[in-house]
């Protein structure tokens, strides 16, 4: 019986953050960090802009600073300018959350960009991401959506 | 070892437009090698030219308008294009109470009028007071004099905007103002504003209220170089309201404002020193009571919604182009048969069909090039009046320029047209020799 315990102990520690799901794979929570739906607009090329709602309800601050694929790909945080009429994503190192505050990745705003991608990505795929804010990870399920999309087909409703 | 399209991709950008014109032109000028391969068949091309010279000339102008659609087109778009997000650049992040975005950005960014409700002082304390914003203006706007806006903001947007002055000084006092670059207003002349804008505006709403010019700001490339600027407390004050300062502060102007005396601002301007700052703002401040949003990205999905429309001219363009190209083709094969005794008499010599076939295909791509080359340049020209007329009407500074796109352009249709060319030169020289003799 012990040794059962210390096997679903250890289970449970690797499991990341203990990160909660709500079944429907458009929300994920940890220590009070909740990521809302992730999604992506399909893809034709080798990169993808993926963008989320996220609330730091902890109390204390973090910072994002990127993510990666389960298989290894590392996405970078990006920031949309608009110079000389000439559309641009330039690469922010991070970016602090303060306790309390949301922050929203939105087409021509802000987002994770993945690079590299070996196939591209069409409606109704899955992405599993990790996100990694301070020390710690929180892994989503990024919904690849329209490639015309402009958010998650479940954006509105509440988790 | 890098692949070739890694390779591509690592020229610098000018080596890749000038390699596409050489690849345009590429399948035009190997025929032309390949046409003109041991003739010299320019002396009889110059003879043919001048021989038909008006029909040449039409044959060319035809060519020429054609292109110059296309490249007009194609150059103000983006011109006009660039100089709107160049007119918004200084505009880093606009923070205003719930409603349209693209309303409030034609009223804050380029001074179209527009009836907005305004952020209250809370709000405005709150944003000024976050420690990631670096500098906090209110735009204040909704008179005007002899059609120029007068807008309430502070001196410090005043040099974000444009620099230093061209001349003067900085407003000191509540009633001193700025004059934008082309104001029609001299440095020491005083104004009283009129309550609204156009033909409706209240003339006498302010009657003895009045700003003194202090100073005139740089050119901007934007409808504020056709605006007053004032200090917030100005507008303020003549609308009967609060001047954002406790009385005991005297004539103090410029921020910080005292929340108890700030009477409201239809909109602010934020910016954040850091990198991420501004879209970490843009979040906080998108929420129930307050909206913020980049003027950037609001004139990229403007931009992005004309882009269709632009796509559709320049399909009309080259529609054009080949309905010109065409009509040419057709009458190249129409000039062949004016040109066919020379032609039939050219070969009675001894001279073969080879040559009969330079010479004709020769004569057609000396007239594409030259009307292809006026075309650009007419195009050019073209772009440059439009340019002056948008600017003139909008305060925007359009400068549309021919860019390697134009030129890509103009060498795909020359390439295009040169392989056309072919058929009259073939239909040349496989008209009957004897009859032709006796025409």
């Amino acid at each position: 019986m012990r040794q059962l315990s210390l096997i679903a102990a250890l289970l449970l520690a690797a499991t990341p953050l203990a990160a909660a799901d709500d079944g429907h794979h458009h929300l994920t929570e940890a220590d009070g960090l909740r990521v809302v739906h992730a999604w992506t607009p399909a893809t034709s090329g080798p990169e993808a802009l993926i963008y989320m709602e996220i609330e730091n309800g902890s109390d204390a601050a973090v910072t994002l600073t990127g993510a990666e694929t389960a298989d290894g790909q590392r996405a970078e945080l990006v920031g949309f300018t608009y110079t000389d009429g000439t559309e641009a994503w330039q690469v922010l190192p991070e970016m602090p959350l303060a306790a309390g505050q949301h922050l929203d990745l939105l087409p021509r705003t802000l987002a994770l960009r993945l690079t590299g991608l070996a196939t591209p990505l069409t409606k109704g795929d899955k992405i599993d991401l990790e996100l990694s804010f301070s020390d710690q990870h929180l892994y989503v399920h990024v919904a690849v959506e329209d490639a015309g999309g402009t958010g998650h087909s479940h954006a509105g409703h509440t988790h | 070892m890098d692949s070739p399209l890694d390779f591509w991709a690592g020229l610098p950008a000018v080596v890749q437009d000038a390699a596409t014109v050489v690849l345009l032109l590429l399948p035009g000028l190997v025929t032309g090698v390949l046409v003109l391969r041991g003739f010299a068949p320019g002396r009889l091309v110059r003879a043919m030219l001048r021989r038909f010279s008006v029909v040449n000339a039409v044959f060319v102008g035809l060519i020429a308008v054609s292109v110059a659609i296309g490249i007009g087109l194609t150059a103000q778009e983006r011109g006009l294009r660039q100089g709107s997000a160049r007119a918004a650049a200084a505009f880093d992040l606009i923070l205003a109470a719930p409603g349209s975005e693209i309303t409030l950005m034609f009223a804050a960014v380029y001074l179209q009028p527009s009836d907005v409700p305004l952020l209250t002082s809370a709000q405005y304390a709150e944003v000024a007071a976050d420690p990631d914003v670096a500098f906090a203006a209110p735009i204040a706007f909704g008179d005007t004099y002899l059609g120029a806006p007068v807008v309430g903001t502070t001196a410090e947007f005043v040099t974000h905007l444009a620099g230093p002055l061209l001349e003067g000084q900085m407003f000191t006092t509540a009633s001193e103002a700025v004059a934008g670059a082309f104001v029609p207003i001299a440095t020491g002349e005083t104004f009283s504003p009129a309550h609204g804008h156009g033909p409706a505006a209240e003339e006498d709403a302010h009657h003895g209220a009045a700003y003194t010019v202090t100073g005139r700001m740089a050119p901007t490339g934007s409808p504020w170089d056709r605006a007053i600027l004032v200090p917030v407390e100005g507008v303020w004050e003549v609308h009967g309201l609060a001047n954002g300062h406790a009385p005991s502060a005297g004539n103090r102007i410029g921020p910080p404002f005292d929340a108890a005396y700030f009477p409201g601002t239809p909109a602010i301007l934020v910016r954040a020193d850091a990198l991420w700052g501004n879209y970490a703002l843009q979040s906080r401040y998108t929420r129930a009571d307050m909206m913020a949003f980049f003027p950037g990205t609001v004139l990229a999905q403007l931009h992005g919604l004309m882009r269709d429309i632009r796509e559709a001219m320049s399909l009309m363009a080259v529609v054009t182009q080949v309905l010109v190209t065409v009509s040419i083709l057709a009458g190249l094969m129409i000039l062949t048969r004016i040109f066919a005794r020379g032609l039939a008499l050219l070969r009675a010599i001894g001279a073969g069909r080879r040559f009969v076939f330079a010479v004709v295909w020769s004569y057609s791509a000396t007239l594409i090039a030259a009307g292809s080359v006026i075309g650009l340049a007419l195009g050019w020209l073209a772009a440059i009046g439009f340019s002056r007329v948008i600017t003139a009407r909008t305060d925007v500074l359009v400068t549309a320029t021919v860019s390697w796109t134009e030129v890509q352009l103009v060498a795909g249709f020359v390439s295009l047209t040169l392989l056309l060319a072919l058929l009259p030169a073939l239909a040349a020289t496989r008209r009957p020799l004897l009859t032709d003799l006796r025409s």
